[in-house]
């Protein structure tokens, strides 16, 4: 059984990501949150890494809850969409967080949860290259694709540096 | 609208700083943190209540064990065959025999309890040769076999079918009659 502690930090520190890693899925990420921490729990042995076990689980349960809720409702994915917002407001950032959350909505299911995971979950790419089952390097393809799909929708020019391809790099 | 963020480079983290401010917004969180704490608390106690599952199905393995025991036991009590009944040829003295010369009749236990090399039909008076004798295992018990009842023979038994005790052995009296 694990540490309450342990559990209430993780609760702290991960709740928030890995309730917007679910909601790429579905409406009612804070359910399924809620729901992999409780079998987390009742784990006989805590897992190795606890936070790749809880995106693992969430992942799972939002993609089913995610099913089951358009086959409940066609309409509910829209009503997902226009759900709860999935950043708190913060005045001193710099981007707004309802057009990181539209423009993050629409990249492709594959690049989302890989930006999500690694910028606000803290995984790296070989934690998310298991937990979506795939190569270290498809990972890193799929997030340099969303962050660059990203930087064009949101106005941000790309430095040359990182990415001289970029059209919308003037050099 | 991101010109501040512009130029930008990865730092030790591999991170640009595109996406350092993009990682720099908290995601709003609903998850109650007292409740998933006494979720998982409740939900601990009943998995520690709970026995394992070997445990948990010992006692209705037990039963239902002593339940089909109990089934197949009834079912050969009520398919149980019916007690055997023998029937033992008696031959009838000789009309010359005088009765005074008879023995005193032996009683039904007497019988019983002798042996079958013994037995001595001539020690019958012919009253008894009609009554069915009884051969109990065990005292008080129900007979179960053998049942063995003496019945007069309808006409003189010749040697050959002589007394016989069990069906498949004939029994051979020998030059007791």
């Amino acid at each position: 059984m694990i540490d309450p502690e342990l559990l209430g930090r993780l609760i702290d520190r991960h709740a928030p990501a890995l309730e917007l890693y679910a909601r790429q899925w579905c409406g009612s990420a804070e359910d399924v949150v809620q729901e992999a921490f409780v079998r987390l729990a009742v784990l006989e042995t805590t897992p190795e890494n606890p936070v790749a076990w809880l995106f693992r689980v969430v992942r799972n349960g939002a993609v089913n809850a995610g099913i089951a809720s358009r086959r409940r409702k066609r309409h509910e994915e829209a009503a997902a969409a226009n759900g709860p917002a999935w950043f708190q407001p913060d005045a001193g950032s710099e981007f707004d967080p309802d057009i990181v959350q539209v423009t993050l909505a629409s990249l492709p299911i594959e690049q989302r949860e890989v930006i999500v995971a690694h910028l606000w979950g803290g995984l790296s790419f070989q934690e998310i290259a298991e937990l979506v089952h795939t190569s270290r390097s498809s990972v890193h393809r799929r997030y340099q694709a969303g962050i660059v799909t990203l930087r064009e929708l949101m106005g941000v020019s790309c430095p040359a540096r990182s990415n001289p391809k970029d059209p919308t790099n003037p050099a | 609208m991101s010109s501040s963020l512009e130029p930008e480079g990865s730092d030790e983290s591999g991170l640009s700083g595109f996406e350092r401010s993009l990682g720099s917004l908290k995601p709003a969180s609903r998850v109650q943190r007292d409740r998933i704490l006494f979720l998982a608390g409740q939900r601990q106690a009943k998995s520690l209540k709970r026995p394992h599952w070997s445990a948990r199905n010992l006692w209705p393995a037990i039963a239902a064990s002593l339940a089909v025991v109990s089934i197949g036991q009834g079912v050969l009590l009520a398919r149980r065959p019916t007690p055997e009944v023998r029937t033992v040829y008696v031959r009838m003295p000789p009309e010359s025999a005088p009765s005074s010369e008879r023995p005193e009749p032996a009683s039904m236990p007497q019988i019983a309890s002798r042996s079958a090399v013994a037995f001595d039909p001539r020690a019958i008076p012919a009253v008894d040769r009609r009554l069915p004798l009884t051969f109990f295992d065990e005292p008080g018990r129900t007979p179960n076999s053998p049942v063995i009842a003496l019945v007069p023979a309808e006409k003189p038994l010749t040697a050959a079918e002589g007394l016989k005790i069990r069906r498949s052995e004939p029994f051979d009296l020998g030059d007791s009659l």
